[in-house]
């Protein structure tokens, strides 16, 4: 839907990128040039001479940001001082022709955690994370198909961005809409992100895939740093009656996790950290670990001088475990042996 | 108070009035330009715009003199196109004002542009708003405090001003004596009486407008918007 095709500068390297409907993130380092390449595709920059960039087939080099139809939240929320809250959300309705009807601005309103009160305050009385919400609002309100989000729930807390993130997937499927977002945080990308573009310190793009496929993965910056670990699907299957836990189904495995809200049977995204991985040849009892799977040993990768990661094969899907040397060593693993992961937690990610 | 006094201080008023419009009208949209610009020819301009602030009054009184006068260019193309002279008019008052009152009422519109971070234009750039937009909907009612005091500064020093008047105003009564001009007339004419009312009136004015300026400021940036 969205293509751009940058040719490199001396500054920024040459980038190819296709984005599908969905939520793409794009992953990197502080200072890799992702802010820029997002402002780029927002008509903000200007790209440079060759490069082409076209959304849902309408060549886009030559028209200006305030003509593409976007939305854009930016990190601190950019939002107008002299207005109030809502005439910041509803800034557009005089250069854009679709914008929200009442009631689809109100429950937009109400999705995001908006709440009325604020409507008729001024902007310096909200705080950063109230702040962001208007901004984000004030993108859909002209319900842009393209959102670029510059690290916009940075400032919110894991229970605010689920809020937010719930209310943006809603949007996502009503309008198909593209949205491409800015983040650092590993666990912000595993929660939100449908595709990664991997962004190196550079600025070049070093993978592009489906979240599953980039976080099980070892040949990528994502498996060299601390934010190492798989990202699973599995269903939401039913609560351990007298402890506040859930099952989850993951294949003809199950994994319990703290409480869950939501209804049985839907789909529920988790993340497991590799450090939180340990490998038994044998399968262990009279462990106090709840959560122990039989996987297979896909690959092997020597991390470094004293880890080595080792990729498990669970129920066609792929799970990372982060081991010493020594350990590895003693238990004599191979690739294709049959071993239990002990995972000593799980993220859920929604 | 006597005829002449209410009659000069109604000229300095139009004056300065119409001298604060036109720098408004004009100096807006350049103080917009030059503030988002950044191009070589800035620092040019700033200091064209600047000039008065430096230049001894009676030296840009005497190049306008000289420039209005009807056998030069441009007093013989306002001549053709008015049939009159403009050297000694109160047309020609204005737009001696204008040019040196310049950098009192464009310096502090830059500056609060400046103050417009370019994320916020980004912003507003990304719902739709082209630059034409943004600055009649984003920039002006953000720099509303400073567009209120650059005003009130150029009319000010309109009022006050003197040198640039004295040499090419003429000092006609009705037509191109203003207050200073008539309290320096008094004095030659050791008239301290009537002197002393025209001295009063400007340094009564100067008072309360500063105290206006100052205070507008300081709630502004009570509101955290200065």
């Amino acid at each position: 839907m969205l293509h751009l095709q940058r040719t490199a500068t001396a500054s920024h390297p040459a980038i190819e990128l296709h984005i599908n409907p969905g939520f793409t993130a794009l992953f990197g380092p502080s200072g890799a040039g992702k802010t820029h390449l997002l402002e780029q595709i927002a008509g903000l920059r200007p790209l440079p001479t060759g490069s082409t960039i076209s959304f849902a087939d309408n060549p886009w080099q030559h028209i200006p940001c305030e003509q593409r139809h976007i939305g854009m939240v930016f990190q601190h929320g950019e939002l107008f001082p002299h207005l109030n809250v809502l005439d910041n959300i509803c800034f557009a309705w005089r250069f854009r022709d679709k914008c929200m009807s009442k009631q689809q601005l109100q429950s937009t309103l109400h999705a995001l955690g908006i709440q009325e009160t604020w409507l008729n305050a001024s902007i310096q009385s909200l705080s950063g994370g109230q702040r962001q919400r208007v901004a984000i609002a004030r993108a859909l309100y002209s319900q842009p198909q393209l959102l670029l989000l510059d690290e916009a729930v940075s400032a919110l807390d894991a229970a605010a961005r689920l809020q937010v993130y719930r209310a943006l997937v809603e949007y996502q499927k009503r309008h198909q809409a593209c949205i491409v977002f800015i983040s650092h945080i590993a666990d912000e990308v595993a929660q939100f992100a449908d595709d990664v573009a991997l962004i190196d310190s550079n600025g070049a793009i070093s993978a592009h895939a489906n979240i599953f496929e980039i976080f099980n993965r070892l040949d990528n910056s994502i498996a060299d740093g601390q934010d190492a670990g798989a990202v699973l699907r599995t269903r939401h299957q039913g609560s351990v009656v007298g402890y506040q836990l859930s099952t989850l189904c993951l294949g003809k495995q199950q994994i319990i996790c703290p409480a869950l809200t939501g209804h049985f049977d839907t789909n529920v995204r988790i993340r497991i950290a590799a450090r939180d991985v340990s490998i038994c040849v044998e399968k262990p009892t009279q462990s106090s670990i709840l959560n122990v799977l039989q996987a297979t040993i896909d690959s092997i990768d020597p991390h470094n001088d004293s880890h080595v990661m080792v990729r498990l094969h669970v129920e066609e899907q792929f799970l990372l475990a982060r081991i010493t040397h020594k350990s590895f060593d003693e238990l004599t693993l191979h690739v294709g042996q049959t071993v239990f992961a002990q995972v000593k937690s799980v993220a859920l990610m929604g | 108070m006597t005829d002449p006094l209410w009659q000069t201080l109604w000229l300095t008023l139009q004056l300065a009035g119409a001298t604060t419009a036109i720098l408004l009208l004009l100096g807006t949209p350049l103080a917009w330009r030059l503030a988002r610009s950044r191009g070589r020819l800035k620092p040019l301009a700033e200091a064209l715009i600047a000039m008065p602030l430096v230049l001894p009054p009676s030296v840009l009184g005497y190049y306008l003199l000289v420039g209005f006068a009807p056998d030069s260019m441009i007093g013989g193309l306002w001549q053709g196109l008015f049939n009159q002279q403009l050297a000694f008019s109160f047309e020609a008052l204005v737009i001696a004002s204008v040019i040196y009152s310049a950098p009192f009422v464009i310096q502090p519109l830059i500056n609060s542009f400046q103050n417009i971070s370019p994320e916020t234009l980004k912003a507003a750039a990304s719902l739709g708003c082209n630059s034409w937009q943004r600055f009649v909907f984003l920039a002006l009612p953000m720099a509303k405090t400073a567009l209120v005091s650059a005003a009130v500064m150029g009319f000010a020093h309109t009022v006050g001003e003197f040198g640039v008047v004295l040499m090419i105003g003429g000092n006609i009564p009705g037509e191109t004596q203003v207050m200073s001009i008539a309290l320096y007339q008094e004095v030659e004419l050791l008239n301290y009486a009537s002197a002393n009312h025209y001295a009063g009136i400007l340094l009564s004015f100067s008072a309360i407008v500063l105290v206006a300026v100052y205070s507008l400021q300081a709630r502004a940036r009570a509101r955290g918007m200065a």
